[in-house]
């Protein structure tokens, strides 16, 4: 496989490098896409558990 | 001088930052897409090829960028640790927590395209440089800061922790800069100087300021995404965040 991708010469390499930059770009964006989404999902249940205990 | 420091204390108020942050996101992201799209374009397509290193050099475009944020986010991290340790402040403590993970996905996205131009260049993907072991060592420290954050049960004592973790990595900044003068090493000196003549052809350098300016917006840009949610997290129980997340309050 490494042998393959070497052979294939110079712009194998830069190309490998520009798509680390776009996977880590993705990463980056679904990570914090993600983070708010949770946030919002466990402070909803947090507060539906609330009324709940206190009956509302 | 008094005045200023009422603007900041003002400005490190949760709800403001979070406000103000929010109105800064979208420029940043402009000017990302701006400078970045641009400077990649030219780099990968029009830039002429370098006439010792052929067409690999162009990877130069991503690493170099990288490399001075993973030190500028390194730098930044530190600062907001002082200020965590002096102030106490709830805002720098989180900014050290959430400067952490970018910081170290610039400098791992810096070792690997550097692996990257390393082996048509060098013939190796890596070899223990002290330019290629300080930015390892840089990578270990923003990982020691993640994991220090995270150890504690009191979230605010494990970000103190991290704080002092980042100051004490500082010492890391001038041995990687100066590394290429203080050691015969396989990495080549600076490329771009501030004081004195770039070695680098002006075809080529405006490309590579301009995916540099790109790296900072959009580390900036990131950094205040992450910021306003940890924020939120760490302000769960305050009026504002509910507002902001269109929620009851949570006293509702």
């Amino acid at each position: 496989m490494l042998e393959w991708f070497e052979s294939m010469g110079h712009w194998a390499f830069i190309s490998a490098s520009y798509a680390a930059m776009v996977i880590a770009i993705a990463i980056d964006l679904i990570s914090q896409r993600l983070g708010r989404s949770g946030l919002t999902l466990r402070l909803q249940q947090q507060r539906a558990r609330r009324r709940l205990r206190k009956g509302i | 001088m008094q005045k200023f420091w009422i603007w900041l204390t003002r400005f490190a108020s949760p709800p403001v930052f979070y406000r103000v942050a929010g109105l800064w996101r979208p420029w940043l992201g402009l000017a990302t897409l701006l400078f970045g799209v641009p400077a990649l374009i030219y780099g990968l397509f029009f830039a002429p090829a370098d006439y010792l290193q052929g067409e690999s050099y162009r990877i130069i475009y991503l690493h170099v960028p990288a490399a001075w944020v993973s030190m500028l986010a390194y730098v930044a991290m530190a600062t907001a640790g002082a200020a965590a340790l002096i102030w106490h402040t709830k805002l720098s403590e989180l900014a050290v927590v959430s400067i952490a993970p970018l910081g170290a996905g610039f400098t791992a996205l810096t070792l690997l395209t550097g692996m990257l131009w390393g082996r048509p260049t060098w013939g190796a993907y890596w070899v223990w440089d002290a330019r290629l072991t300080s930015e390892l060592v840089l990578l270990f420290l923003y990982l020691g800061v993640i994991g220090l954050a995270s150890a504690y049960g009191d979230a605010r004592r494990g970000a103190r922790a991290a704080a002092l973790l980042s100051l004490v990595g500082l010492v890391n900044l001038p041995i990687i800069h100066y590394s290429v003068h203080w050691w015969n090493t396989l990495h080549q000196g600076s490329t771009v100087r501030i004081f004195g003549e770039s070695s680098i052809d002006g075809s080529m350098l405006w490309a590579l300021l301009a995916s540099a300016m790109a790296a900072k917006f959009y580390f900036a840009w990131s950094l205040l995404g992450r910021l306003r949610l940890q924020l939120l997290a760490a302000e769960s129980e305050k009026a504002w965040v509910a507002k902001a997340l269109n929620l009851e309050p949570a006293d509702a």
